[in-house]
């Protein structure tokens, strides 16, 4: 178990003060897969160097196994050679002055004499790890000489070969090709179930996040934004930023409906496009303008001809016409206009589209979610944002 | 649980109930060893070296002459400033400095160009060749220009009249004549150190701007000099600094022509009789303080270039230019370099060590040579004593230098402590003492601390560590900065500590720009004349000391014949760490 509490770092570079951690609260239970998911430069790195004892912030605490090894207030810091973890560095940080096999058993060869191996022992078990990153028989090569994929995997055995509790990981898998990367994700993960390791883990990959983990906390700007499951995540964002980092969503200005036309815990909303109704848990308290979002492949879209009898009334039906189909062979990419917004969709990939359809769209009620609206969202009069995040993203993973 | 080792091929093995291992807080040795103790010691250390010479130094400025008495008196200054050939001074100094430095950066970075990213042939040689002007000591270097260059008497100036219808090539006793051989003998520091930052920068930036569409000389001068300006300000820099401090050729040539610059003014003062120590301070006060400048720009140039760090654990290694039809002539060019500078001074030593007496060559002259000279050389005890105690200062003060050097550069490059600058400061400030200076710095302290230093190795080893330290701090934190830091990160995750990491991690990484500063300050140690000739006594002598004296003397025959052994032992030595690997940077 890792406890960060109120973690705060700031780093001053050429005079200028950057406040790297915000007070970073986070709990990593034993024998879970956690992911620190986020954009480039949100403080990914430098919460795992904290937890490491690379880096020394400047407020807060950490505690690991329930051992307190940094605290600001105590005036405790434990250096990361005693701390007993183990790390995967982004660039591997593989010795090149060594062979493949001291790599791996330096850290054996560093524990106290009372508790090294002997050196059959640590020959043996060099042997052993290596095959099981497969790189049996490479023992004896110089580590330089390895391709960019077998470091990645000397890394990994150089941070298993301790049986550490406790591993982190810092975007192992961003320098390595995308065949390569789901092998080793799915290995990565299997080894952390096998030998039920806590992982802390740093990846700006949703996919990658999304994938592996037992749990995701999206940061931001040196914040955690939201915390949970990788469904509870994707499904249920508590800001528009989550929602947009982790997936590529819908987004429109929203105002409340006074007074609603409730159903059933639904609430409505004006929209440029017309009154929507959201179902979904909402974040919403009542007051102010919001944002309704949705996701493109939780909109449905039908040919007119197939609908034309049934009446409008319904809810969160719109008549939208076709701007431009792209077929992604897993699904269908759409993107319709209505009312002069844009809106994506991603359906069947049996259906086909040509631009200027006449087509019906569909949100269901429930997979409308209500956020706080957000000041980072582009220029509200086009009523629509969209981004795509999503070009790589397992097909099993996006719910249904 | 410890001990254990997992076996991630067995299936399901935990840890024991997933229970983390005890965190090993206890070992509180370890942990007081790293950090801020290792500044403290260090800063010790080095105000040991260093700041007690100066304060005697700075002391004596003050002072009255040796057999006054009376208390602190600013007479000293008056009479720098009041010299009406202040001016002369100073202009002789400028030009013979950046003459200097122009002539030594535009062979050094031609070499080093040539050997590493060019597919000139007999590269491999280039490095022997770049350093091969170490190998012949300053003192030896500059009179076998004198040698070739006198007026009327030079061998190469009597020949060359016989061909050419000018009397002489070159007069030596004249400024450009000073630049020449001083330019030449600094070569080898600007050659190390850009072929240093050529070898390890990732030519895959280079190859990027290639690919992006730019030519050979766009690239050099978009991509190469851009990443290096860091690197190249910071060697003329040093140069330049060298320069000012150089002693020998001011003393040898500049004494004789009458072109006094700031280092042979102290040595005639010192040499007066009674010697005016007090004046000599005062004129070195003043010139600590022109190339304290030079240094302060030098650390901010170091601090810059500490920005790119380019070697990372991936690795790299570095593909050539291919020079085409001009490989052939730029490997010629460099081998004419190499016979003037390096064949041709050992020819002339050679030569007059096997004459009597002094001659140029001629039928009458080769009936005349034999190997007297080495004979009488070989029984002299004078001679065998002052090769002995050269080899033993050398290889100790490079060694302790090396040591130090690389934790001082870690403690400034790694510890995130503050304040190591001004480790870093402390250990620059020999770049701005002469030789000369230093040395009566350290006869001061040797003379008035009861603790029996006067005449010993001992004292003459601490003036050379001080001395040279910060040519190893320089190699040393480039080296460092060069190493991605998480590699020294990934080894205390690992578990190892302080002095572990050092010496598996850090040291082997370092080792081959760090070796470039272990050579180098050996090197400078067995060259060193200025500082030494301040300290010797009979027991101490060194080989630089015995060569200076056989030139006042007038001993030409025994100077050469001692000459050529020394450098024939320097080479030797050159050659067998080439053979072991060492000066390819430790690359195979
Ligand atoms: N040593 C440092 N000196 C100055 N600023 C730093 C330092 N380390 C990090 N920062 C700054 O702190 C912020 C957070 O950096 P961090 O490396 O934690 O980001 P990250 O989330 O890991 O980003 P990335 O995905 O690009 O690796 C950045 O703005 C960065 O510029
Ligand atoms: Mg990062």
């Amino acid at each position: 178990m890792i406890e960060i509490h109120q973690l705060r770092r700031s780093f001053t570079a050429r005079g200028e003060v950057v406040e790297a951690l915000r007070g970073i609260d986070l709990t990593v239970p034993d024998a879970k897969f956690f992911t620190l998911l986020g954009p480039s430069g949100c403080g990914k790195t430098t919460t795992l160097r904290s937890v490491a004892g690379l880096e020394r912030p400047d407020h807060g605490e950490i505690r690991i196994a329930g051992q307190t090894v940094f605290s600001a207030t105590k005036r405790t810091y434990v250096p990361p050679e005693r701390r007993n973890l183990a790390m995967v560095f982004q660039s591997y940080a593989i010795w090149p002055h060594m062979t493949c096999a001291q790599n791996i058993s330096f850290p054996l060869d560093s524990l106290p004499r009372s508790r090294r191996p002997s050196s059959a022992e640590i020959a043996e078990s060099v042997v052993r790890t290596l095959e099981a990153v497969k790189l049996g028989g490479l023992g004896s090569r110089p580590a330089n000489q390895l391709s960019g994929g077998q470091k990645q995997r000397l890394a990994l055995a150089r941070a298993l070969i301790t049986n550490p509790s406790v591993l982190l990981l810092d975007e192992p898998l961003s320098n390595l090709d995308a065949g390569l990367r789901d092998d080793m994700r799915m290995e990565i993960r299997s080894l952390q179930r096998r030998l039920k390791l806590s992982v802390l883990y740093v990846t700006h990959d949703q996919a990658e996040a999304l994938s592996m983990s037992n749990l995701v906390a999206v940061m931001r700007n040196g914040l955690v934004e939201q915390v949970g499951t990788p469904r509870e995540i994707y499904n249920e964002p508590a800001t528009s930023f989550v929602a947009r980092f982790v997936g590529s969503i819908n987004s429109l200005q929203a105002q409340p409906v006074q007074p609603a036309p409730v159903a059933e815990g639904n609430t409505v909303f004006d929209t440029p496009i017309g009154r929507l109704t959201a179902g979904a848990k909402t974040l919403w308290d009542g007051v102010g303008t919001r944002q309704i979002v949705f996701r493109p492949e939780q909109v449905f879209v039908q040919p007119e001809a197939h609908t034309g009898n049934e009446d409008d009334s319904q809810e969160n039906v719109l008549k939208a016409t076709i701007i431009r189909s792209v077929f992604y062979g897993q699904y269908l990419h759409v993107e319709v206009d209505v009312d002069g917004v844009t809106l994506r969709a991603h359906v069947h990939p049996s259906l086909e589209f040509r631009r200027g359809d006449k087509v019906r769209v569909t949100i269901p009620p429930q997979h409308v979610r209500v956020l706080p609206s957000d000041d980072d969202l582009e220029a509200p009069s086009t009523g629509a944002t969209l981004d795509d995040f999503d070009d790589d993203i397992d097909p099993e993973l996006r719910p249904a | 649980m410890s001990g254990t080792i997992v076996d991630p091929g067995k299936t399901g093995a935990p840890p024991e109930g997933g229970a983390p291992a005890p965190l090993n807080t206890g070992d509180r040795r370890a942990r007081a060893f790293a950090g801020v103790s290792l500044s403290w010691i260090s800063g010790a250390v080095l105000i040991l070296l260093l700041v007690t010479p100066l304060v005697y130094l700075l002391w004596t400025s003050f002072q009255p002459g040796m057999l006054e008495s009376g208390g602190a008196t600013l007479d000293n200054y008056r009479q720098v400033l009041g010299n009406n050939r202040l001016p002369q001074l100073l202009i002789n100094s400028v030009v013979y400095a950046v003459g200097v430095c122009l002539v030594s950066v535009s062979i050094g970075g031609a070499l080093a160009w040539v050997g590493e990213r060019t597919n000139a042939p007999l590269r491999s040689w280039l490095l022997t060749i770049g350093l091969m002007p170490l190998a012949i000591p300053g003192v030896l270097f500059t009179l076998s220009g004198l040698l070739m260059f006198t007026p009327d008497t030079g061998l190469v100036n009597q020949l060359a009249s016989q061909f050419l219808p000018v009397d002489n090539v070159l007069n030596i006793y004249s400024l450009p004549g000073m630049i020449l051989v001083e330019g030449a003998q600094a070569s080898p520091l600007a050659y190390l150190m850009i072929a240093g930052y050529l070898r390890s920068v990732d030519s895959s930036l280079e190859e990027a701007a290639r690919v992006a569409g730019a030519g050979v000389r766009r690239t050099l001068r978009r991509i190469t000099a851009p990443l290096g300006a860091p690197t190249l300000l910071g060697v003329l820099l040093l140069v330049l600094v060298r320069t000012i401090e150089s002693f020998e050729t001011p003393a040898l040539i500049g004494v004789p022509a009458r072109i006094p610059v700031f280092t042979s003014t102290i040595y005639l003062a010192i040499k007066d009789s009674p010697p005016k120590f007090g004046l000599a301070s005062a004129y070195s006060t003043i010139l600590i303080v022109i190339t304290s400048v030079g240094v302060y720009l030098y650390g901010r140039v170091l601090r810059r270039g500490g920005q790119y760090a380019t070697i990372s654990g991936k690795g790299s290694s570095n593909t050539r230019l291919d020079l085409g039809r001009w490989r052939w002539a730029v490997t010629g060019g460099v081998l004419a370099y190499a016979c003037v500078v390096v064949v041709l001074p050992i020819a002339v030593l050679v030569w007059t060590s096997l004459l009597p007496s002094f001659a140029a060559p001629s039928a009458e002259a080769f009936g005349k040579i034999g190997l007297q000279n080495f004979t009488r050389i070989l029984s002299r005890p004078d001679f065998v004593t002052a090769v002995t105690n050269t080899a033993v200062l050398g290889l100790s003060s490079a060694v302790i230098v090396s040591l130090i050097a690389l934790v001082l550069a870690w403690l400034t490059v790694r510890s995130k402590l503050r304040g190591m600058w001004i480790l870093d400061s402390i250990a620059s400030v020999p770049l701005v003492l002469p030789g000369i200076v230093m040395g009566m710095a350290f006869l001061t302290v040797a003379l008035n601390l009861p603790v029996g230093l006067y005449g010993t190795m001992s004292i003459l080893i601490m003036l050379h560590v001080t001395r040279f330290l910060p040519y190893g701090m320089r190699t040393a934190s480039a080296g460092l900065v060069q190493v991605d830091a998480e590699l020294e990160e990934a080894a205390a995750i690992s578990g190892a500590g302080w002095l572990r990491r050092m010496w598996k991690i850090n040291l082997p990484l370092v080792l081959p720009t760090l070796f470039g500063g272990f050579l180098y300050s050996a090197l400078l140690s067995v060259r060193e004349l200025s500082g030494s000739i301040m300290l010797y006594t009979v027991d101490t002598r060194l080989f630089s000391i015995l060569i200076f004296d056989y030139w006042q003397n007038g001993e030409l025959g025994l100077l050469s014949a001692a000459s050529v052994m020394m450098i024939v032992v320097l080479l030797a030595f050159v050659y067998v760490l080439k053979r072991l690997g060492v000066l390819d940077g430790g690359r195979k």
